[in-house]
């Protein structure tokens, strides 16, 4: 048993339940492929549960380690295992999956084969992107994605979906070949200055970043930096993100939401900092001041929205620019905090996407204006689009409350400058999603259509219940999943403050280059 | 006079006699075959090819061995270049088949024409003496003109045909008056010669004189034109769409992969002297070529066009390579295997990509019709999925994204370029692999994200079974590069050896 690849299997499950469907499936059989659909992300996230009983809590380095060479010419090697950082995202993603797929049985009316087989292969996409330690490995993971999502945004998406698929395919392609510069930069200086050899192996490169002057480290981390900057997406570079957000499908959507986006933040966290630490340090006013830009600006766009879907979207930049101040306080609170609140967010703002996509197959609006006094038709939905709010909105008792905290305790640590703007954003939070809340459940029901909404049926409360669960379960017991992430997020913490010292002097060359 | 009988080893060029046996054959063969029976010739022309292929393949990794009087000489790279060209050949007959009874162009001297012109290119890739790459180019040339304008009843294929002959002609001169100033400065025609003129005490004076600098200029502007580098490109997109597809198909790679050889042969070989020099104008070439191939792509409704102007942005990629293959250590010049290596693999990576691209838009041509329009593919995704999905494969490897053979070759090319520190190269390179996607996701978007106005029919595919074998084979080439390149890339790392 300890010797199954197993997190092989979780990765590939998905795409080769994708390739059955499109081998032995007629397209007509959509009851069939639902069916099947459903089982492979089940038993996928069966076969990941594994990763959370036996995952070693004291252990910060790699675990369910596998490695396989694979391109020896130029030093790739198949190389997967997970740690701390990793290990929830990969059961997020898995859990994801599942409600993608039910979410979706009455969403998509046509042509579901090509639909569920996108959904699958995205699946293995993001799972290989969490769990790679290779970084030409991750890099193919993380290009991958872009092609079934490019898809499901094209062809089952709103009625602008052709300009929001492109936007969001070249958009994130674009930065993403910047990175790749990157990593061949990183590739070379490590042939150089590093170990010597020709190698992606993040293990072996992990100790390299502080032998790389500051200068290239500093070119570096701008190519990483435009990767991950847009896959976050950080201010300036979020245009893409309301655009796909509003044309995509709901599942799609929740896994943009819940999913993608994070791979932008766990990029910055598992290599921007421990390999180019000193270039992080450099960083960290020019990163905190556009995550604070973010949090803010997110937050007044979001609380200017007309249309709910849009609204949600724009409070993901505000989240995740809280994510990023997290990380980039670069301290252990800061650091597990952000990884905390990335979970979060793909539960609460997944959830949203979620009830927003429930009432827009009623309705087939989302303008805030067509609804109010939803309350007193639909209670059971009123009361889980509460309880996902105030998650959203950082309540105590809930899950954003706990990352939320965390954050801010590092990035007080850091500045209290920082702290103070952030808690600006967290006000606005509330106001946003009151403010919709408000519109949207209280007030008079004056639109009849309204009158016949029907509440959340078995179906749909059952997707939504594992998200309101976990949402309960981070914000009053959190232990579990901090005590998962702490030993790692320490290790990267120790990593990127390793260099602190030496940097300083070397700070203070660059700036003498600079007077020169 | 004393006659010295200079030692031949004949062996040495056996795919070349073997494919002037095959040409002959194939020539006698077209005088007893019925008109309707024409693509027997074709399927001879195959067979005769592959079996020439394997015995190219027979000669790799024995070093490198001139023969006729250092006329010609076999090293890895020419075994490389031959063994692709002859693949491409072979897939290419498959495409012709079906083509040429649908455009009715089936004729025996098609297939000995396109061997012709495959023979002009293996002694480019042998060609160690700046007379027998030139006679190669011209063989392979001249016979390509021929090619294009095959299809006499349209007016775009003679057109083609004329502009591209202008032109080429006009190539030729510029590149034969570039050879003639080198010889006038060196006394000699030989690689080698010329490499060790250089190198002798007049050399450094020779390097410098205005003339002979002229004279490089010549040569690089004449494999331009015949590489269709910006801004020497303009006759390619008429040519291109002019040609009968499986043609355009072949000569956007047989022809790039001849003439880079015979490109790096005299660059760095011959004339590493110079080398700052050459450098310096194929950087601007590659950047200039890069930019306007897939910039201008954008634009184009007719995807064959759209196909020309992207072979003009992916010669730029492979001329990335040759410029990032040199590398200046301590002010003294180097040439890096990786470069080299990158250029190689990318060419293989390509032949398969580009050539599935070309057979898709053969799938579609019926009596009279074409399919060119981008617009004719909509609702092609869901009417016919395998045929959409291997598209998809052949564009998103085009664009260079993974697990396609286009990844891993830009991302060798990439290497190459960041590690001899081209930077600013490998910035225009990747930013143009992304508008690039652009114009190849319209593509996507139009087969899947469109649908057929009322009463417009999807169009009908093709079902003659060598070209279904022809796709097949190339889609699981494309995949095959982009999964476990391993092997190739050790193939195409083994190219150096013996050739600087």
């Amino acid at each position: 048993m300890s010797n199954m690849p197993l997190l092989t299997m979780i990765t590939f499950l998905p795409a080769a339940g994708a390739v059955i469907i499109m081998l032995f499936m007629k397209k007509e059989q959509t009851k069939a492929i639902k069916g099947f659909a459903t089982a492979v992300a089940v038993l996928d996230f069966l076969i990941s549960l594994p990763l959370w009983f036996r995952f070693d809590q004291s252990e910060a380095g790699f675990q369910f380690v596998e490695k396989v060479s694979w391109i020896p010419t130029i030093g790739v090697s198949y190389f997967v295992g997970i740690d701390g950082i990793s290990v929830l995202l990969v059961l997020l993603t898995t859990l994801t999956m599942i409600i993608g797929v039910v979410c979706s049985f009455t969403a998509i009316e046509e042509r579901e084969k090509e639909y569920y087989v996108c959904l699958l292969l995205l699946a293995t996409g993001m799972l290989g992107t969490f769990i790679a330690l290779d970084i030409f490995l991750f890099y193919v993971f993380f290009e991958i994605t872009l092609v079934p999502m490019y898809f499901l945004i094209g062809v089952w998406g709103g009625p602008r979906k052709l300009y929001a698929a492109i936007k969001f395919f070249l958009y994130t392609l674009f930065g993403s070949v910047l990175m790749l510069l990157g990593i061949l930069a990183f590739y070379f200086a490590n042939l150089k200055m590093g170990t010597g050899t020709l190698t992606f192996d993040l293990v072996e490169l992990y100790g390299v970043g502080p032998k790389i002057p500051l200068s290239l480290q500093i070119w570096i981390f701008l190519a990483f930096f435009i990767g991950f900057a847009i896959k976050v997406p950080m201010f300036p570079f979020h245009t893409w993100l309301p655009d796909a957000h509003v044309e995509a499908p709901t599942a799609g959507s929740v896994i943009l939401a819940g999913i993608l986006l994070k791979m932008g933040t766990y990029g910055f966290v598992r290599f921007a900092l421990p390999l180019l630490p000193q270039a992080s340090h450099v960083f960290v006013p020019f990163m905190m001041l556009l995550s604070i830009i973010g949090i803010i600006y997110g937050a007044l766009v979001a609380m200017a929205q007309t249309d709910i879907k849009k609204l949600v979207a724009y409070s993901s930049v505000s989240h995740l620019g809280f994510v990023m101040l997290g990380v980039f306080a670069l301290n252990e609170q800061g650091v597990l905090g952000g990884q905390l609140q990335m979970i979060n967010h793909g539960i609460s703002t997944g959830a949203l996407f979620l009830l927003v996509g429930v009432v827009y197959e009623r309705r087939h609006t989302r303008l805030i204006s067509d609804y109010g006094g939803l309350s007193k038709v639909v209670p059971v939905f009123t009361v889980i689009f509460a309880i996902t709010m105030l998650s959203s909105i950082g309540l105590p008792g809930l899950n954003g409350f706990v990352g939320e905290f965390l954050i801010l305790i590092g990035a007080f640590k850091k500045s209290y400058v920082y702290a103070a703007f952030a808690v600006i954003g967290i006000v606005l939070g509330a106001a946003y999603m009151l403010w919709l809340f408000q519109r949207v459940f209280f007030g008079t029901l004056d639109n009849p259509e309204n009158e016949k909404l029907t509440d959340c049926n078995a179906r749909e409360v059952l997707y939504l219940l594992p998200l309101v669960i976990l949402m309960f379960w981070i914000g009053l017991y959190p232990k579990p999943f901090l005590g998962r992430m702490e030993a790692s997020v320490k290790k990267v913490v120790k990593m990127v403050n390793a260099a602190e010292v030496p940097q300083k002097a070397a700070l203070g060359k660059l700036t003498k280059l600079e007077k020169k | 006079m004393q006659v010295v009988i200079p030692d031949i080893a004949l062996s040495l060029a056996l795919p070349e006699i073997g494919l002037a046996i095959l040409v002959c054959a194939v020539l006698i063969l077209d005088l007893f075959v019925s008109l309707e029976n024409k693509s027997r010739v074709g399927v001879v022309a195959f067979v005769g090819v592959v079996i020439l292929a394997l015995v190219a393949f027979g000669q790799w990794g024995e070093g490198a061995r001139t023969t006729f009087s250092g006329f010609y000489v076999v090293d890895n790279l020419s075994v490389f270049v031959k063994v692709s060209v002859l693949l491409c050949t072979a897939i290419s007959i498959l495409l012709l088949l079906q083509y040429a009874k649908v455009e009715k162009i089936n004729f025996g001297e098609l297939y000995a024409m396109l061997l012709f012109s495959v023979f002009g290119m293996l002694v480019m890739a042998s060609g160690n003496d700046l007379i027998s790459i030139y006679l190669g180019l011209e063989t392979m040339s001249i016979s390509i003109y021929v090619l294009v304008a095959f299809m006499r009843h349209d007016p775009l294929s003679r057109e083609a045909g004329l502009k591209y002959f202008l032109m080429g002609a006009f190539a030729s001169g510029v590149l034969l008056y570039g050879m003639a100033l080198t010889y006038g400065f060196t006394g000699t025609t030989s690689i080698r010669g010329i490499a060790a003129a250089f190198a002798g005490s007049g050399g450094p004076a020779i390097a410098q004189n205005p003339m002979m600098i002229f004279g490089l200029i010549l040569l690089v502007a004449g494999f331009g034109f015949k590489l269709a580098l910006s801004p020497f490109h303009m006759w390619l997109p008429d040519a291109y769409t002019g040609a009968p597809t499986p043609i355009t198909g072949f000569m956007s790679v047989a022809v790039k992969f001849a003439t880079v050889a015979a490109l790096m042969r005299i660059f760095f070989v011959a004339l590493p002297a110079m080398a700052d020099r050459w450098n310096t104008l194929l950087w601007a070439l590659t950047a200039f070529t890069l930019v306007w191939g897939n910039v201008a792509a954008i634009a184009q409704t007719s995807l064959k066009r759209m196909l020309a102007y992207s072979s003009i942005g992916h010669a730029g990629y492979v001329l990335m390579g040759v410029v990032a293959t040199m590398s200046v250590v301590d002010g003294k010049v180097t040439f890096t295997d990786i470069g080299i290596s990158a250029v190689a693999f990318y060419l293989l990576a390509y032949l398969f990509t580009n050539l599935g691209a070309f057979g898709m838009l053969i799938l579609v041509c019926r009596d009279g019709y074409r399919g060119d329009n981008i617009e004719d593919w909509k609702g092609i995704g869901q009417a016919h999925p395998w045929a959409g999905m291997a598209f998809v494969v052949f564009l998103l490897s085009l664009g260079g994204i993974p697990p396609t053979a286009g990844f891993v070759g830009k991302l060798y090319l990439f290497a190459a370029a960041v590690q001899n520190e081209y930077y600013w190269l490998a910035v225009i390179g990747l930013v143009m692999s992304a508008v690039s996607m652009y114009y190849y996701g319209r593509i996507i978007m139009v087969m899947y994200m469109e649908n057929r106005g009322e009463g417009q029919e999807v169009m009908s595919l093709s079902s003659a079974p060598s070209l279904f074998f022809a796709l097949v084979v190339l889609v699981v080439a494309t995949l095959l590069l982009g999964i476990f390149p391993g092997s190739f890339l050790d193939a195409a790392k083994g190219t150096v050896a013996g050739f600087i």
